[in-house]
């Protein structure tokens, strides 16, 4: 069955004025699925058809997957069913399987929990997933396997000669299937993993090899330890073999070695997590994938600012001790058999670390207390002289001119405020020597 | 947890001893004293001009502020060796 249906594939065809070709080998072009060394890949696609109706093909879900293909993605990646005439077909068996090249378990590619929806409108007879290219985001790794998942689908395919026909009335409805040769049988089980059937790739993916996002730091932040985090989202196609980092000191327009600031990268969506040690300041950091071996540099420069402050207590405690909510972090450390310190990190910030509900007591205690007598007879006296100032609306205005102000009233005020704080510096120093204890 | 239950016994030590106190009315400050802060307010703002009566109120807050915690830590202290036992 699983070579009848590859015989679907190996017909030439014409989608947007292109004419596709197909190839054998494993770097790319039809791929034929080995079950015994798992070289290949499939597809994932949902169907949502009726059994027995005709129509076309709305919509249908899809994903796909690519195995042993170096870096590269799919790009295209078209079904071929020539003969329209499959309306009675009763055959049950079909089998959709998910492999892993890693460690051979189930599971499926998808845009998240969500599958990706391409709406197809073509004849009955013949359709391509062109739309997988305007979805860049479902990059079809070349590391794993991707499952076909149909669930609760209504077989009414191929006997093992015929290929299949997707038709539909117009709307969706649900197609049933199941796996094995067993119409009422489980659906979706990893035990017949290995038995996938193989697809045909046209195009390989080619874009964009590049930094795609600096995560970490943020524009604009403050990072209260020397020691940077730097988080960087990319996508290589296989162009680029390092994620290169560049940071600016942007007091002195100056570049800062770093070191390392070549970071090694693989295939398809890679996030790179690396810490970088800065001196206190303010930098511009730049990002960018590279070819060691030929010297190119792949996509955008990303760039992002931010600033680095020492905090002397996050560097040697972790957390910032002089903040009561950073300090009730402090045990957080793992407990274990191979960081015993840990567990004595963990039992004196138990034992002597007070909680915020300790302080917030008191806080509220004080505010009550705030306006009973006798303390309220002082907050109010505070608060009442509190509000004596000198730069309310005047009650009068002294005539004078301009030039009499600036040439002899301002220099005399100054220099009596001088005065006025010599003297209460003089009286602080007598009255703090008097002091009896 | 030891921090924490310190903190607990003077907070029921420091409610005991002001409970009575919560009981009794808010004060009220007199609405003519704030009036008459105001109206001080624009004089010495009239007077800012040719005199620095900033530079007066800073220094003035700043003694107040000083003889305050003064007077509160010698009025900490006459308590405390109100204590028995405590010299």
């Amino acid at each position: 069955m699983a070579v009848a249906f590859l015989s679907l594939f190996l017909i030439p065809y014409i989608a947007n004025g292109q004419i596709f070709s197909q190839t054998s080998t494993s770097s790319g072009g039809i791929i034929l699925h080995d079950p015994i060394s798992n070289v290949g890949f499939s597809i994932n696609a949902f169907f949502d058809l009726p059994a027995g109706t005709t129509g076309f093909v709305e919509s249908f879900d899809f994903f796909a997957g690519s195995n042993s293909l170096g870096n590269t993605g799919i790009q295209f990646l078209i079904f071929e069913f020539p003969d329209p005439d499959f309306l009675t077909a009763t055959a049950t068996d079909i089998g959709f399987y998910t492999e892993n090249a890693i460690d051979n378990s189930c599971q499926y590619i998808s845009q998240g929990a969500i599958p990706q929806q391409y709406n197809v409108g073509f004849s009955k007879d013949r359709f391509s997933i062109g739309g997988l290219e305007a979805t860049s985001s479902v990059f079809l790794r070349s590391d794993r396997f991707y499952r076909i998942e149909m669930s609760d689908c209504q077989a009414s395919f191929f006997n093992g000669t015929t290929p299949p026909e997707l038709f539909g009335s117009g709307g969706t409805s649900t197609l049933n299937c199941w796996l094995g040769d067993d119409p009422n049988g489980t659906l979706n089980t990893c035990a017949n993993a290995g038995l996938g059937f193989p697809f045909m790739v046209i195009n390989e993916f080619s874009g964009n090899t590049g930094v795609t996002e600096i995560v970490q730091p943020t524009a604009g932040t403050t990072t209260a330890t020397t020691t940077v985090n730097v988080i960087v989202d990319l996508f290589n196609s296989g162009s680029a073999d390092v994620l290169t980092l560049f940071v600016d000191d942007r007091v002195t327009n100056q570049q800062v070695i770093i070191d390392p600031f070549d970071f090694a990268i693989s295939g398809g969506f890679v996030t790179v997590d690396v810490d970088i040690e800065l001196p206190t300041g303010s930098y511009t950091l730049r990002a960018v994938t590279f070819n060691t071996v030929t010297g190119s540099q792949f996509g955008n420069v990303l760039r992002v600012d931010f600033n680095v402050i020492n905090n002397e207590f996050l560097e040697v405690f972790g957390v910032d001790i002089t903040d009561v909510d950073d300090l009730i972090t402090l045990a957080t450390t793992t407990c274990s058999f191979t960081n015993i310190t840990g567990c004595f990190q963990n039992a004196l910030v138990f034992a002597f670390v007070p909680a915020e509900s300790s302080f917030d007591r008191f806080i509220t205690l004080k505010d009550q207390l705030i306006n009973k007598p006798p303390f309220g007879y002082f907050a109010l006296l505070a608060n009442g002289l509190s509000g004596l100032n000198s730069t309310s609306s005047p009650a009068f205005t002294l005539a004078t001119e301009d030039n009499i102000t600036n040439a002899i009233f301002t220099p005399l005020k100054t220099g009596l405020s001088f005065i006025l704080f010599v003297f209460f510096g003089v009286w602080l120093y007598k009255r703090v020597i008097a002091i009896q204890l | 947890m030891i921090t924490n239950a310190i903190l607990f016994i003077i907070f029921l030590v420091v409610t005991t001893i002001t409970s009575p106190l919560r009981l009794l009315n808010d004060v009220a400050l007199d609405s003519e004293f704030a009036i008459s802060i105001a109206t001080a307010s624009t004089y010495l703002s009239a007077i800012n001009t040719f005199l620095p009566m900033t530079t007066l109120l800073t220094v003035l807050g700043f003694f107040i502020t000083f003889e305050t915690l003064f007077f509160t830590y010698k009025l900490l202290m006459w308590v405390i060796k109100k204590i028995p036992t405590i010299n």
